[in-house]
């Protein structure tokens, strides 16, 4: 009886959860003509290369030119005595 | 056999007598037999036990200091040293104010200290530079000055060579100091009249030859200043160490716009010090494994043979801390060996002979810090060259932009160099002489317009 039920179980069930085939199938050649493409829209990106002019930046270095003689007067009096 | 006990009822008699007595009375003894270190070690001892000092004892002690001098109690605390209530120390507690960066209160003990006193010169120049370092140069100027009159004073009034000596150079120091204050100030001229007054044979004049291009070149005038860097390649000043002198003549030529001459400072200057800088590193290093650096260069050892260990030793030999304490070494020894005789002195031994490692490490310090500061000096000067040289860059670039060309200029002309009335042209023969140096001054014209 049991081993009935167990067949009639699994034979009723095969059909439930099989899944379906699909095939898809992908365009194989597919021919643009640009010159024939027309967008709507303005034209922005200019005519011709131009650049804007503005001040060259130039980095000065800082060299230092003696302001003071301190540090010779502070090692004057560390090794005067 | 009563000659023998008498002689150790002596010794017993000597030995408690020492044994039981405090550090004041073993100081005012020990100074009585002439062992003056000796007694200045037990004086700091007693200066170090005591909350106050009396005046009996602090007068005792100025009257010590004349014998050996103020580097043996410079190791005290200031805390210490304000206990004494005496000119010398108020000197030394002044100076290590200064040090540590306390001029406000460095001045009021310096002031303390009479005008009719020994030191009262040397308060002045401290008191200077307190004043300079609070930007007081005004007052720092007329102390400076009144430092001048009183060092002069001292100096005539002296019979002995040496402490005439030790005020000519105090009043050297005043007056490099005045000029110094008159640069701070912005007064080039002033500054450059006061450096003239420096004799040339004083031992300070060379390191004031780029203290007075520096005035120079502030003034506009490139060509002296290139002049006076140039003196340090002369044999007699070859043992000053001057690397500021370069960045002179580098900034100097910038400032003509010769910058193909800078390049070259710059190159030269990197060739020479790079190998001197390594080197330095690499003793830095084993100073605290070996003592032979500091033995060559304390006795003065195979200098001919090292450039750099001359160079180093002739810079310490200048500086009177280092002179003192190398003379206070000699005094120790001497007093060791005198002491030695007297068996019954074995504390004392014990005490001066820690005096003297002690002084014989301040020494070795010396040394090092001077290693240092030469090293320091060096990297410096590279990385001032380093910026001189992207400025240079920067300006042949800019050159390049404006469309600007260089010049072809001539080596140099009489007609680039402003004279006074008492100057006149002697002209360079590749031979430095004596009485010329500190005179010399470029003649190249501009390049930059």
């Amino acid at each position: 009886m049991k081993i009935f039920i167990t067949f009639l179980f699994l034979g009723l069930n095969t059909p439930i959860f099989a899944e379906e085939k699909i095939n898809y199938e992908y365009k194989k050649y597919e021919r643009f003509d640009l010159g024939n493409l027309e967008v709507d829209g303005q034209v922005i990106a200019p005519g011709d290369i131009s650049v804007r002019q503005r001040a060259r930046n130039r980095i000065k270095r800082q060299i230092n030119q003696r302001d003071n003689f301190l540090d010779l007067m502070k090692e004057e009096v560390k090794y005067q005595r | 056999m009563s000659s023998k006990l008498f002689t150790m009822l002596f010794l017993l008699f000597s030995l408690s007598t020492y044994a039981g007595d405090t550090n004041e009375e073993q100081s005012i003894k020990l100074y009585h037999k002439q062992f003056f270190i000796s007694s200045a070690i037990y004086a700091k001892l007693h200066i170090n036990e005591k909350e106050r000092i009396s005046q009996q004892f602090a007068s005792f002690l100025e009257e010590l200091v004349s014998h050996v001098s103020t580097e043996i109690f410079y190791n005290l605390s200031i805390n210490d040293l304000l206990k004494v209530n005496a000119p010398s120390f108020h000197l030394i507690a002044g100076k290590k104010m200064i040090e540590m960066g306390d001029p406000i209160n460095a001045n009021k003990y310096l002031a303390k200290i009479p005008l009719t006193h020994k030191y009262k010169a040397e308060a002045l120049l401290y008191s200077g530079v307190g004043l300079t370092l609070l930007e007081k140069e005004k007052e720092a100027d007329s102390i400076f000055f009144d430092c001048v009159v009183v060092a002069d004073d001292f100096q005539r009034k002296e019979k002995q060579q040496l402490s005439k000596r030790y005020y000519q150079v105090l009043k050297d120091r005043c007056n490099i100091n005045r000029a110094r204050v008159q640069y701070q100030l912005g007064h080039y001229q002033n500054a450059i009249e006061h450096y003239h007054q420096i004799d040339k044979r004083s031992f300070l004049w060379p390191y004031t030859l780029s203290e007075l291009a520096w005035s120079y070149l502030k003034k506009g005038d490139a060509n002296r200043a290139l002049g006076l860097s140039v003196t340090y390649k002369a044999p007699l000043l070859e043992s000053y160490f001057t690397p500021e002198a370069e960045l002179i003549t580098a900034l100097a030529y910038k400032e003509k716009c010769l910058w193909n001459d800078a390049e070259i400072v710059i190159q030269n200057y990197y060739n020479k010090v790079k190998p001197q800088s390594d080197r330095i590193l690499s003793m830095i290093g084993k100073l605290n494994l070996s003592d032979s650096v500091f033995n060559e260069i304390r006795e003065r050892k195979n200098l001919e043979k090292d450039p750099l260990i001359r160079s180093i030793a002739t810079q310490l030999s200048k500086k009177t801390k280092y002179n003192f304490a190398i003379i206070l070494q000699e005094k120790i020894i001497k007093e060791i060996k005198q002491i030695e005789q007297n068996k019954d002195y074995k504390t004392v031994k014990a005490q001066i002979e820690k005096q003297k490692n002690q002084n014989l490490l301040n020494i070795n310090r010396m040394i090092k810090e001077s290693l240092t500061e030469y090293l320091n000096k060096i990297n410096k000067v590279s990385l001032e060259l380093f910026n001189i040289s992207i400025e240079i860059l920067a300006d042949q670039r800019d050159v390049e932009y404006t469309g600007k060309t260089i010049n072809n200029r001539a080596r140099g002309s009489y007609k680039n160099v402003p004279v006074s009335q008492k100057e006149y042209f002697y002209s360079f023969d590749g031979a430095f002489w004596a009485d010329e140096l500190g005179d010399y001054s470029f003649g190249l014209a501009s390049n930059c317009k």
